[in-house]
């Protein structure tokens, strides 16, 4: 079944006329960029799963009520929305936090992985290893590491190694490429091991 | 925002590492939101990093057991020291030159302390961001201590205040000299009550800050909304 994708604006007015199929559009539509937002800031999935419904909730029902002013900025509004339930749910741990240890940061907790995150952590490990192994140079791995894990900046990077950034642009591209066929590749091989990798 | 530009700037990948500024990273969510060709880029580049993270925290033995045709990750990193003190012994008996000496020593300092990062790195957890409710006072302000983390990560601040007069704001960090320390634009703030700014740790050193929340007029024009005094501490 072909899946009808509406205008922002098409969106905002169909629900506003009561079809609820619409609302269901919206949530499709939206969903992906939501949940990707939203955990960015958050790595907790359930807490992300809480508010990411929480967004719905509030979007579906701002939107009811004729609250988006500008139909063609839906995005803009939802991500207003969604950074302002972060931004709240931070506040409210903040909060608790203050009250059992007043003045000291706040830190939230990590949940300890299950066996399947660690089972994907070292699949992902894996696929990017062999990304590293792939690529045709030690400057090449040297931009993957400094960008990714050192974190350094764009320009120094470039400095350091005398390269212009469209080619870090290129490199990081073509990274992001290698990784997408060998996790294509992994997902289309029959699994020859429990961690389906030869 | 469109794909070249992000293609250009490597938008994605600084978006997954969480070092955009706040208005190029909310310009870049409002986007995102509905385009699959870029949540496709931002769910593999995440994965990469996730990746690149586990592979570089993995045992080096672990790295060096398994065959390779090219030296690994880790093989790169701990050649190339051993290498470069190879090399500049046979300079030093080939050419006794104390210029070229001091430059590969030079190189090897520059190796040795990257790889003493890359150590303190590579079992670092994404950390989660600092988070502080910060909430102007009727008189004489008090001060509130920011902790300076030991490892980097964001420090957030929800800055309770009445939101509803400006569209923009923006927010400076302003070090005990008066110097700009850290500043961002186009904050916006939704939430009639609160409005919430968030700045890597790394730019606060011990001392006392003022962060200065303005607000933009109608004409363009910022004015003062609140200033809030910190002070950072190890």
């Amino acid at each position: 079944m072909e899946v009808v994708r509406y205008t922002p604006r098409e969106l905002v007015e169909r629900i506003r006329a009561g079809e609820r199929s619409s609302e269901d559009a919206l949530v499709r539509q939206y969903s992906r960029g939501v949940q990707f937002a939203i955990s960015q800031s958050v790595s907790d999935a359930s807490v992300v799963e809480d508010l990411y419904q929480e967004c719905f909730r509030m979007v579906l029902e701002k939107v009811r009520a004729g609250e988006v002013h500008e139909p063609d900025r839906l995005s803009g509004f939802i991500c207003s929305l969604a950074r302002n339930i972060v931004i709240e749910y931070f506040r409210k741990t903040s909060r608790r936090e203050a009250y059992h240890a007043p003045g000291g940061e706040h830190v939230v907790p990590s949940p300890e992985p299950s066996q399947l995150d660690r089972l994907l952590r070292e699949e992902k490990g894996s696929l990017a290893r062999r990304v590293l192994d792939a690529l045709p140079s030690d400057r090449d791995r040297s931009v993957l590491y400094r960008f990714y894990i050192a974190e350094d900046d764009r320009d120094e990077i470039c400095a350091d190694l005398g390269i212009e950034a469209a080619l870090l642009s290129q490199i990081l591209c073509r990274a992001r490429q290698r990784y997408k066929t060998l996790f294509e590749e992994f997902a289309a091989a029959p699994k020859k091991d429990s961690r389906g990798m030869s | 925002m469109d794909h070249s530009f992000i293609e250009r700037t490597d938008v994605i990948d600084r978006y997954v590492r969480g070092t955009m500024p706040p208005a190029e990273r909310s310009e870049f969510e409002e986007h995102f939101l509905d385009c699959q060709e870029c949540l496709d880029q931002l769910e593999l580049a995440r994965s990469l990093r996730e990746g690149i993270k586990v592979c570089a925290a993995q045992p080096s033995g672990a790295a060096v057991a398994r065959p390779q045709s090219r030296p690994g990750f880790f093989g790169w990193f701990s050649w190339r020291p051993a290498a470069a003190a190879a090399m500049a012994v046979l300079l030093i008996s080939a050419i006794p030159s104390v210029v070229m000496y001091r430059s590969l020593e030079s190189t090897r300092g520059d190796l040795d302390r990257e790889t003493r990062k890359a150590d303190q790195l590579l079992n670092a957890p994404v950390l989660p961001p600092a988070v502080y409710t910060l909430s102007p006072t009727r008189g004489a302000q008090a001060t509130r201590s920011i902790k300076i983390p030991d490892s980097p990560r964001w420090i957030l601040l929800a800055l309770e205040l009445d939101t509803s007069q400006y569209h923009d704001y923006r927010a400076i960090l302003r070090d005990g000299a008066g110097q700009t320390a850290w500043t961002s634009g186009s904050l916006k703030a939704d939430s009639p009550d609160a409005i919430g700014v968030a700045f890597p740790s790394r730019v606060l050193q011990a001392g006392n800050y003022a962060l200065v929340l303005e607000g933009q007029t109608v004409s363009g024009r910022y004015e003062s909304v609140a200033s809030f005094p910190l002070r950072a501490v190890r």
